[in-house]
């Protein structure tokens, strides 16, 4: 036992108040996934169409991608923010936590503008095959938006724990700033960054608004499942909404492995 | 060779000036000064980390100042010794040499042979986070030497270690420089590490050399007060070795003073030698006192000064000045004025005595 917990659990007033009051967060977390697991099990197999596979596995792809997408170009991005300081950087930072507080719908409105076929910069795009009203590269430029904040976060996080010494040396050793990247900072904090591309792939995965504004077609699973919703009812959506919560446990299986492999 | 000229750098809140410091080929340099002197700054300025506002840093005859560190031919070993942990200890010592492209067969043959030196080679393939503080050091210093660079820059090798380890890697370290010697400069806070170390020690106060000199000259004679506060906590006896047997060395520091010290390691008769003894070590006496220390020395008081709740007594005979601490109620039983005949008495295993470099 911890030092801590020996020292509360000699408080036992206190530390049955906390959890009672602990409980009802459990509780609330809790029980509506256990609804949602037996009002949808019955409705599993309507949910195991064709139709809804196509919409999860888009929804994965299209998340995976986006998490990619989000790590390879955050990485740099959160490696300049861990070790530099310059005019703007809380600019820059503000920026990667807007779309973390903008209304989704909100945020699908502004990459459509900017985005779309009509714009200077989608029109630029179309030719290369790259349009995104109503299609794979818009689920993706969408949920892209609101998820690489967490690849960028997680990464930079990782980044920050590991000792400018330990690049320091490598620097005095002979070693260029491109290979203490490679071989110093980028390996140690490796874990972190898988863990912000996990988190980035599973927020992608649970977008709707953004994605709904964007690219309504090709249906992602999330989407399918409000359809479903108007259209089915609520037994049919939940037991699609299974399904996605199978590919979320998947996620949060990777995340426990991450910790668990130190 | 390591030059520095006029540098003047702003960095991490400090603003260290240094109008010259020098370290010959092969020679051990030492920067000795307070915690906040600024003494990291100024060896992280010199390896490439800080970029001085004036001044030039010149290595081996070539002006550097504007060189990135890759490209300085120094090798840094910073005070918790980074050794990379996601690496085995062989991949830590093979970097540096991978980073200069050297071929992989190469690689092994001088990995092997500094290890073999080090004596790491049971280490190779282990983790480096689970060795000892002292192993760390080893490693360390092994992955600075395969390069094969113009000098070594330590920052605070020894401070993170315990004291036992401390006093095993310091006679390891000067027993490496003896036999290879390779230039370093040392950063430490300890004037008893400068003292045993360095060929040469240059003492920093507020980001500035205040003093440069060897050992002898520095805690023999120091040039300001700054100085004498810093070296002269331990009283510094100068002298030569007279004998030495089953670990006990007599020292004489003049014809008619001779100090018993323990000292484990063989010292040549005729030696030069400092001996240090802490003041808080020394007991002071009317007369001279029945008891177990070995070292019991006549003196005159030269003056009495105040430290918190303690008295520090100091007291002269011919060229030696020697300080104790005494509690209050001492000095009032002891009745000491200056001018007064004392005894001052301290134990052979008080004092420590550290080989000067010929």
């Amino acid at each position: 036992m911890s030092r801590e917990a020996g020292l509360l659990s000699e408080a036992r007033g206190f530390l049955l108040a906390l959890s009672g009051l602990a409980s009802v967060v459990v509780a609330v977390l809790t029980i509506p996934i256990l609804f949602l697991a037996v009002e949808g099990a019955p409705a599993i197999s309507e949910a195991l169409r064709a139709e809804a596979l196509r919409a999860v596995a888009l929804s994965l792809e299209a998340g995976a991608l986006s998490a990619t997408l989000s790590t390879a170009f955050g990485v740099p991005l959160a490696y300049i923010l861990s070790r530099l300081e310059f005019r703007g950087k809380g600019v820059v930072e503000g920026i990667l936590d807007l779309p973390l507080i903008l209304p989704h719908t909100v945020a699908g409105i502004a990459v459509l503008l900017a985005f779309s076929s009509r714009s200077p910069v989608g029109s630029a795009l179309t030719p290369l095959g790259l349009r995104v009203e109503d299609s794979f590269w818009g689920i993706v430029l969408a949920t892209t938006f609101v998820s690489a904040p967490f690849a960028v976060d997680f990464s930079r996080r990782g980044f920050d724990s590991v000792d400018v010494d330990l690049e320091l040396v490598a620097r005095s050793l002979g070693a260029s700033p491109t290979r203490v990247f490679l071989t110093v900072s980028l390996p140690l904090a490796s874990r972190a960054v898988a863990t912000g591309w996990l988190m980035s792939m599973a927020r992608a995965v649970s977008e709707v608004g953004a994605v709904m504004v964007v690219a309504y077609h090709p249906t992602v699973g999330s989407v399918l499942v409000l359809e479903w919703l108007a259209v089915k009812g609520l037994r049919a959506a939940a037991g699609l909404s299974l399904i996605l919560l199978a590919a979320s446990l998947a996620v949060l299986a990777g995340l426990r492995f991450l910790r668990w492999f130190r | 060779m390591i030059e520095v000229r006029g540098l003047h750098v702003k960095a991490g809140g400090f603003d260290v000036r240094v109008e010259e410091l020098r370290v010959g080929e092969g020679e051990y340099g030492i920067i000795m000064g307070p915690s906040g002197a600024g003494k990291t700054v100024l060896l992280e300025t010199i390896v490439g980390f800080w970029r001085p506002l004036e001044g030039r840093i010149v290595v081996d005859g070539v002006d550097v100042t504007e060189l990135p560190p890759e490209r300085r031919g120094l090798s840094f070993v910073p005070q918790d010794y980074a050794l990379w942990p996601h690496m085995t200890v062989f991949e830590n010592v093979a970097y540096g040499l991978r980073a200069r492209h050297v071929p992989e067969g190469e690689v092994r043959r001088r990995v092997l042979e500094v290890s073999e030196v080090m004596g790491i080679k049971h280490l190779l393939k282990r983790d480096p986070r689970a060795l000892s503080g002292g192993e760390m050091q080893r490693v360390a210093l092994a992955r600075a030497l395969v390069v094969e660079p113009k000098a070594v820059l330590l920052d605070e090798p020894l401070s993170s270690l315990d004291a036992r380890t401390r006093e095993s890697v310091k006679g390891f370290l000067k027993e490496l420089h003896r036999r290879l010697r390779f230039t370093a400069l040392h950063v430490t806070h300890d004037p008893i590490e400068a003292a045993e170390l360095g060929d040469r020690i240059a003492v920093m106060v507020g980001g500035k050399i205040i003093q440069t000199g060897t050992p002898s000259e520095v805690f023999g004679s120091p040039e300001s007060l700054e100085v004498a506060w810093l070296t002269g906590r331990p009283n510094v006896i100068e002298g030569t070795v007279s004998e030495w047997r089953d670990g006990v060395a007599v020292v004489r520091a003049s014809p008619d003073v001779r100090v018993v010290a323990v000292h484990p390691r063989p010292l040549r008769p005729g030696e030069r030698v400092l001996a240090f003894v802490m003041p808080e070590d020394i007991v002071v006496s009317r007369t001279p006192q029945r008891g177990s220390a070995r070292n019991v020395l006549e003196l005159h008081v030269a003056s009495v000064e105040d430290r918190g709740p303690l008295k520090l007594v100091k007291a002269r005979r011919g060229g030696m000045e020697l300080g104790a601490l005494i509690t209050r109620g001492a000095y009032g039983e002891l009745g000491l004025t200056v001018g007064s005949r004392v005894y001052m008495q301290f134990k052979a295993s008080a004092v420590r005595v550290v080989p000067l470099k010929a």
